[in-house]
């Protein structure tokens, strides 16, 4: 029975990969959110030169695999950089900033992250779009009847609500970050799908090392979703206004 | 940029090694996204009834598995098939049935959702009015709620099927010789243009699934107007 | 306070407007009615530069409307708007949606907004609601909080597009009084409103538009007194909505 666990070593090992998919994937559903808004914004724009951009930009990232896209900017990226500053991006480097100690992470985890980051991004916007649909056009009339400049009525009326409407299919985007963040031991990041099949060819304990991993992401994707419904229930529903 | 690198390898992007070997390429990735589509589709087609249909413990149960599918990676149920199959059938399954067999499992999780959805928008009215009519359940659903619920869900098929295809990339994982893996087993060999590689297999993946995303619009819109009219 | 000449305006080929002019002097009230899609709400939202006209002028408080170079943002902040549908800020308290105006527009405090917001809250009978949010109140109670809203702006004048149309019947009454009070005190009003009894009552004029037109424009006591003398199409208005 002892013999069918993992060695504590392994778990180690997962355990870091699973750290390594939580950050990747935290850090690239912030910066997606925050780019997401933008060209939801761009595409919505009055103007085409914004708006047209912006719309060749989200059906390119939407409509091309991740992985590809990983593997554009791991290696492509790469070849299109010059050699000095890939270098420079290869080895490590550190600041001393106050109390911490900053560290440049390796190139995989810079691509990892790019990647993952304008891959979700593109989606979001589109959620973003659905959203800011979703506010009655009369709302923004009105904002403007008190006098509000068209910015303000963007930043104080329409995106607040908007962000309301999209929270539910947002964290649904935040989901598919944790598991697509799977996608980047294609380029060699050592996050939770890269352990477990480091542990399954080291232990051939398929069903342990895939098991926790399978688990653990389960785990992650409960958690947002729980987290969802607290919020969902926490803050009284807008309702039909009339 | 030099796509030369692209003409000389394009029928091995397009084909694979075919005739002379197994079918490869954006052929594959044809092949194994039209087989995980169809396969997907009945499954989801399926579950979706049997979640309409279902009351109680067996309908949380198929909530739970289908929550399963949809919760874990593409790429860990690949492996959990790629290790499994084998098991389960006695025989060792080719790559390119584990990956159809992945990817319909998670695409008809999230079809079965969809359809189910489809199923639960329309008037309950409709399912009265047939069984006063005196049809069976299994003819109501055939003949009257099918076939008003599929034109809502086609849109939601459609998007599944791009995600699908796009996800059909993963095969690279367990050596399936399709469009990206190809694409780095070039780029591996040529060793100088991944740029020129990775921007036309991505453009190929583009041209696909741009065209079926415009076709999901196209259907929204028809249906979206005659709504309006009725 | 409102001056509006020759104002046309053209959806494509149908013309909503057709050469509307008329006067509003402070202190006025005045009530436009007519017939659904005679291009009522449309003028009323000419005021205010919230729809853009195509020909003639429309001179605000001193500020031309159509003009270039106007701050139309500058003018709606002075000339307060209530909607048929209320448009409350739903993400927003009473109180939130009383003072994002004050404080983002016309720059106050927090603290003078809120002062601001509970003093015109309370003038429309609503002292305890501040913090809730408008999906917690009736229509009638929405509807008083949007004007209070516009008036939190000290508006130079209200222009009101039928503000108890939505309203279920026995809420119409707390949203007339409120405007009646407003009316007493001084405030220049145009109001488009099928309230005839308010009308009647409150405004000093009547104008009668139909197809983008102003068929009748006249004092109140003329509108209702003199029947006959009416155009033809205001006369079978009036017998229609009069009718119930
Ligand atoms: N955005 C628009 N495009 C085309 N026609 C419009 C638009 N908005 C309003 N109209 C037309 O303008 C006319 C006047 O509308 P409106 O001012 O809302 O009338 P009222 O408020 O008197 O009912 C109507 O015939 C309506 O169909
Ligand atoms: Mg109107």
């Amino acid at each position: 029975m002892l013999d069918q666990l993992l060695a504590p070593k392994y778990v180690g090992w997962l355990i870091d990969g699973f750290y390594v998919t939580l950050a990747v994937s935290a850090l690239a559903s912030a910066a997606a959110t925050v780019l997401g808004l933008l060209l939801c914004l761009a595409r919505l724009a009055p103007t085409r030169w914004l708006a047209w951009p912006a719309l060749a930009w989200l059906s390119l990232f939407r409509n091309t695999p991740l992985l590809v896209q990983l593997f554009f900017w791991y290696f492509g990226l790469a070849a299109l950089m010059p050699q000095g500053l890939l270098e420079w991006l290869n080895t490590p480097h550190h600041w001393h900033l106050a109390f911490f100690g900053v560290r440049w992470p390796p190139f995989e985890y810079v691509a990892g992250f790019t990647g993952l980051t304008l891959f979700t991004a593109a989606f979001i916007a589109e959620e973003f779009r659905a959203g800011v649909r979703g506010v009655p056009p009369g709302q923004a009339v009105a904002a403007r009847a008190l006098g509000l400049r068209p910015w303000q009525v963007w930043r104080y009326v329409v995106i607040p609500q908007a962000f309301r409407i999209a929270l539910p299919p947002l964290l649904g985007q935040y989901m598919n970050a944790v598991k697509n963040s799977s996608l980047t031991m294609a380029i060699g990041l050592a996050e939770l799908s890269y352990a477990s099949r480091q542990v399954e060819t080291e232990t051939f304990k398929t069903f342990q090392a895939f098991g926790i991993a399978t688990l653990l992401y389960i785990g992650t994707v409960a958690v947002i979703e729980l987290a969802g419904q607290w919020v969902q229930r926490r803050r009284p529903a807008l309702g039909a206004v009339r | 940029m030099d796509f030369s690198v692209i003409a000389d390898n394009l029928s091995y992007f397009l084909l694979g090694a075919w005739p002379h070997g197994p079918l490869g390429g954006a052929a594959l990735t044809l092949v194994l996204s039209i087989s995980s589509a169809l396969a997907s589709g009945a499954l989801g087609l399926v579950l979706g009834v049997a979640l309409a249909t279902t009351h109680g413990p067996a309908h949380q149960g198929l909530v739970l598995a289908l929550g399963f599918f949809r919760a874990i990676p593409v790429l860990m149920l690949i492996f959990w098939t790629y290790f499994l199959l084998p098991i389960v059938f006695g025989f060792n399954v080719p790559g390119t049935g584990t990956v159809v067999v992945a990817l319909s499992l998670i695409g008809g999780s999230y079809l079965a959702h969809s359809v189910y959805a489809g199923i639960a928008s329309l008037p309950p009215g409709q399912w009265q009015a047939a069984a006063a009519l005196g049809l069976r359940r299994a003819d109501a659903l055939r003949h009257v709620i099918l076939p008003q619920a599929l034109p809502i869900m086609l849109p939601s098929f459609l998007n599944q099927w791009i995600a699908l295809i796009k996800d059909s990339s993963l095969a690279y994982v367990i050596g399936v010789g399709e469009l990206s893996f190809v694409a780095t087993q070039v780029s591996n060999r040529e060793m100088v243009y991944p740029t020129e590689i990775f921007l036309f297999v991505a453009l190929l993946y583009f041209i696909i699934c741009s065209s079926l995303e415009l076709g999901a619009g196209a259907i929204a819109r028809r249906y979206g107007s005659a709504e309006k009219q009725t | 306070m409102i001056r509006i000449e020759n104002v046309s305006k053209w959806y494509g080929q149908a013309r909503v407007l057709a050469g509307c002019s008329t006067r509003i002097a402070e202190g006025e009230v005045v009530v436009v009615c007519g017939p659904s899609g005679s291009g009522k709400s449309t003028l009323i939202k000419t005021i205010n530069g919230l729809e853009p006209f195509d020909e003639g002028t429309i001179v605000v408080n001193g500020v031309s409307v159509g003009a270039p170079g106007t701050d139309l943002p500058r003018l709606r902040a002075r000339v307060g708007m209530v909607f048929q549908s209320f448009e409350l800020f739903p993400h927003l308290t009473v109180r939130e949606n009383l003072a994002l105006a004050q404080v983002v527009v016309l720059g106050r405090s927090r603290d003078e907004a809120h002062a601001r917001g509970r003093e015109y809250l309370a003038r429309v009978g609503l002292a305890g609601f501040a913090d809730r949010l408008p999906a917690q109140l009736s229509g009638g109670q929405q509807q008083r909080v949007a004007i209070a809203r516009a008036l939190c702006m000290d508006p130079v004048c209200m222009l009101f597009d039928e503000p108890t149309s939505a309203l279920d019947p026995e809420m119409v009454g707390e949203v007339l009084d409120v405007m009646v009070e407003l009316a007493g005190e001084g405030m220049t009003m145009v109001c488009v409103t099928h309230e005839m009894g308010f009308a009647r009552k409150v405004a000093d004029r009547v104008i009668f538009m139909d197809q983008g037109a102003i068929l009748d424009d006249c004092p109140s006591e003329e509108f209702f007194g003199n029947r006959a003398g009416r155009p033809e199409r205001a006369q079978q208005f009036l017998a229609r909505v009069l009718s119930h």
